[in-house]
C-alpha cells in the first residue's frame, strides 16, 4: 500500500520515534507534498567522472588500491548555495538530497524524478530508486542528462519525489544488512563496488587456481 | 574533578592526532602533489606517537577509575608526557602545512558571515582566512594588512572542524575591542584591576567580545587553545571572567560548569607545570560593569543569546542519532499531532493547514557550533575511553576515532551549509 499525504504527515508526527519518518529540513511543505509523495531537493555536492589514464577499474586489485583508483576517476564538485551545477548533454554525475531522510523499519520508499525535470531530459536515478527500511542519510541521485541542452541545477531545487510503501517490520534494516556500503552517508558517495563480497571470493579463486 | 579536566586535555590531544591522520590521508590520495615517501614517513611518525601515548596505560586507565589522581602523577603527565606528545604532533603538522593543498572550506565562510557582524567595524572589512601550522593561534596580535581586510588564522588541523572555527572570531573581536567606544569608557577601571597590564586588558576585551558573539562554544574553544598554548594569563584572569560573563548572559550548561570547576581544582598543578603561580582575583563589580560595556559594544541583534543557546541545547538528541541539525520544527511535534486529532474530531481538517504545521525554521551556524560543543563535552569521555582504554586484537581505537571525527565534522558542515540553502529558499520573491 502506498501512503497518501495525510498518512505520510501522520508518520512524520508519530509519537513513537522508531516509527517516525524523518525528512529534514522541511522548508515549504505546502509546495513539497503531493497526493502520495514528498518532493526532495538537490544538495550542493556532486561527483563527476573525469578522464584519467587508467585503462579500467580493476576489481581484482587490493581494495585500498581500487579505492584510490575510484578516487582518481571521480572529481568532487561543490557548488555554493546560489551557484548552479551545469549538467551537460550526455553527462553523468552523482549528487544527493539536501534533506536528511530516515525511513522507519516498517516502511520502504521509492525515489523518482519530477516530471518537470524529466521533460527537460534529466534522469535522477538508474538504480538508486529503491530506499530500504531503516535507511538514514542523504539519498543519492544518479543524474543523467539525456537531452541535448545543458541543464543548470541549483541547490534547493525540487528534482525528485519520495513515496512510501507499507511493509511489515523488517528484521534486516539497511544499516544492519551485511556488506552495506552507504549507510548513514550525508554527502554524495562514489561507488564502493569493490567491497561487494563476490570480488574477494573471485580474487581468492584466482589465487588458488 | 581533576580527572575531568585531564580527560578534556587528553581527548583534545587525541582528537588533534586523529585530525592529522585525516589530512595525511587526503595527501595520500594525491601522490602527484605530495611525495608518497613523505606521507609514509609521517604516517610512521604518527603511529609512533600514538604507540607512545598508549604505552602509558597505567595513567590512561587511571583516568577512568573513581580514585583521585595524585598531584605528582598529574603533573608528570601534563608537564612531561603531554608536552612531548604535543610538540611531536606540532612538528608533524608543521611539515604538512605547506604541502597540504586543500583550501579553506566554503562552510567556514558561511559560519563567519553569521558570526562576525563586520558592519560593527568602522571599515566593514572583508574577511580572509589563512591556514597556519598547529600551535599558531594568535590573532590577538594578528596580521593587519589594511583596514579593508580582516585576517583570521585557522590552524590546519582545524580545517574541517566547525567547532575549531569558533576561535576565528577572535581576530574580529580584537579589532572591535579597539574601536568600540563603550569599552574605552571602562578601560581604565579594568586596567587597574589587572595591575595596569595593557596586554592583559586587551586580551580580556577581545576574549569577552568573542564570548558575546559565540556564547559557550567560545569558552570551550578558547580554553582548549589556552591549554595547548600554555597561556597562564588566560587561566588566571580570562577564564574566570568568561565564566562570569556566561552567567551574566544566563548561559550555562552542565558540561560547562563541570569543566570550570574541574579546571579550578587543577589550575594550580597546571600552572606550576608552566612555571607560573595561581594568580588573578575575580572582581565581580568590575566584571559586572565591564560586561555591560561589552553588551553595548555588541548589541543583542548581533550577540549569541540565551534563546539561541536554548535552541542549540535542544539539538543534542539529533547529534546523538547522527541526524542533520540544519532546521527544527516551528511547532513541537506533540502539539501538532494533538492539533490534528482535534481538527479531525471536529471535522475541520484542511490538508494545507495541516502541512503548514510541519514547516521547519533554519538554525544559524552559531547554534549548530554551540550544539556541537555541548554534545562533544558530554561525549568526549566515552570517545576517549574507546580510543585509549579498550584493547582488542583487531581493534584500532584511533581508526575508529578518526571515523567518528570525520562523521561529526561532516554532519556539522552539512548542517551549516543546508541551513544556508534553507534561508535562501525562504527569501520572498
Amino acid at each position: 500500500m502506498i501512503l497518501n499525504e495525510e498518512q505520510i504527515l501522520d508518520r512524520m508526527l508519530d509519537p513513537d520515534p522508531e516509527r517516525r519518518i524523518i525528512i529534514t529540513p522541511i522548508i515549504k511543505p505546502e509546495e513539497q507534498f503531493g497526493p502520495t509523495s514528498v518532493d526532495l531537493r538537490l544538495g550542493t555536492d556532486f561527483q563527476v567522472l573525469r578522464r584519467t589514464n587508467l585503462t579500467h577499474l580493476d576489481p581484482m586489485k587490493d581494495p585500498e588500491d581500487i579505492a584510490r583508483d575510484v578516487q582518481q576517476h571521480m572529481h568532487h564538485v561543490k557548488v555554493r548555495p546560489t551557484e548552479a551545477f551545469i549538467l551537460h548533454p550526455g553527462e553523468f554525475a552523482l549528487a544527493s538530497t539536501l534533506e536528511f531522510v530516515r525511513i522507519p523499519l516498517d516502511l520502504a520508499a521509492r525515489l523518482e524524478g519530477r516530471s518537470t525535470w524529466g521533460r527537460l531530459g534529466l534522469q535522477i536515478h538508474a538504480t538508486a530508486g529503491f530506499v530500504d527500511p531503516g535507511f538514514k542519510g542523504a539519498i543519492t541521485f544518479e543524474l543523467s542528462n539525456v537531452s541535448n541542452i545543458p541543464l543548470p541545477l541549483y541547490p534547493g531545487v525540487r528534482v525528485s519525489q519520495l513515496c512510501f510503501f507499507a511493509s511489515t517490520k523488517t528484521n534486516l534494516p539497511y544499516a544492519k544488512k551485511r556488506y552495506t556500503k552507504y549507510s548513514g552517508k550525508i554527502s554524495t558517495a562514489s561507488s564502493a563496488f569493490f567491497k561487494d563480497p563476490e570480488y574477494a571470493r573471485i580474487r581468492k579463486a584466482i589465487e588458488t587456481r | 574533578m581533576q580527572k575531568t579536566f585531564l580527560k578534556f586535555v587528553v581527548y583534545e590531544l587525541i582528537e588533534r592526532i586523529a585530525r592529522f591522520d585525516r589530512l595525511l590521508n587526503d595527501c595520500a590520495d594525491e601522490p602527484e602533489k605530495v611525495s608518497p615517501g613523505l606521507v609514509t614517513a609521517l604516517a610512521r611518525q604518527s603511529l609512533a606517537l600514538k604507540t607512545q601515548l598508549l604505552a602509558d596505560q597505567a595513567f590512561l586507565n587511571e583516568l577512568f577509575t573513581d580514585t583521585p589522581i595524585p598531584d605528582n602523577s598529574m603533573r608528570h603527565w601534563l608537564k612531561d608526557e603531554f608536552g612531548a606528545h604535543y610538540e611531536t604532533l606540532r612538528r608533524m603538522a608543521a611539515t604538512l602545512t605547506p604541502l597540504y593543498k586543500g583550501t579553506v572550506l566554503p562552510e567556514t565562510f558561511l559560519f563567519l558571515k553569521e558570526a562576525m557582524p563586520t558592519d560593527l567595524l568602522a571599515d566593514s572589512p572583508e574577511v580572509a582566512v589563512v591556514a597556519t601550522p598547529e600551535g599558531e593561534v594568535d590573532p590577538l596580535h594578528g596580521l593587519r594588512l589594511s583596514d579593508d581586510v580582516l585576517v583570521s588564522r585557522l590552524p590546519l588541523l582545524q580545517r574541517n572542524n566547525p567547532l575549531g572555527w569558533t576561535s576565528l572570531v577572535r581576530a574580529f573581536a580584537v579589532r572591535l575591542s579597539k574601536e568600540a567606544p563603550a569599552l574605552t569608557a571602562v578601560r581604565a577601571r579594568v586596567k587597574k584591576v589587572l595591575n595596569s597590564d595593557d596586554a592583559l586588558t586587551d586580551a580580556l576585551f577581545a576574549h569577552s567580545l568573542a564570548l558575546r558573539l559565540m556564547g559557550p562554544a567560545y569558552y570551550f574553544a578558547s580554553l582548549a587553545d589556552a591549554v595547548f598554548q600554555k597561556d597562564a594569563d588566560f587561566l588566571n584572569w580570562i577564564e574566570p571572567a568568561l565564566f562570569v560573563g556566561l552567567n551574566h548572559q544566563g548561559m550555562t550548561a552542565k558540561s560547562l560548569v563541570i569543566l570550570h570547576e574541574a579546571l579550578d581544582r587543577s589550575k594550580d598543578v597546571l600552572l606550576k607545570c608552566w612555571g607560573r603561580d595561581e594568580d588573578g582575583v575575580v572582581d565581580k563589580d568590575m566584571l559586572a560593569a565591564f560586561f555591560h560595556a561589552v553588551e553595548k559594544a555588541v548589541p543583542d541583534k548581533h550577540a549569541f543569546t540565551q534563546k539561541q543557546f536554548d535552541r542549540a541545547q535542544a539539538l543534542q538528541d539529533r547529534l546523538a542519532q547522527g541526524t542533520l541539525l540544519s532546521a527544527s520544527p516551528l511547532y513541537p511535534t506533540e502539539e501538532v499531532a494533538e492539533y490534528l486529532d482535534d481538527v479531525r474530531a471536529n471535522d475541520k481538517f484542511s490538508i494545507y493547514d495541516a502541512l503548514s504545521r510541519v514547516t521547519e525554521y533554519p538554525h544559524t551556524p552559531r547554534e549548530v557550533v554551540n550544539a556541537g560543543w555541548v554534545h562533544k563535552m558530554e561525549r568526549a569521555p566515552v570517545w576517549l575511553y574507546s580510543t585509549v582504554a579498550v584493547q582488542g586484537e583487531d581493534y584500532d581505537g584511533f581508526d575508529r576515532l578518526r571515523e567518528l571525527v570525520d562523521g561529526y565534522d561532516g554532519l556539522l558542515q552539512k548542517s551549516i551549509e543546508t541551513s544556508e540553502v534553507h534561508r535562501i529558499l525562504l527569501v520572498t520573491a
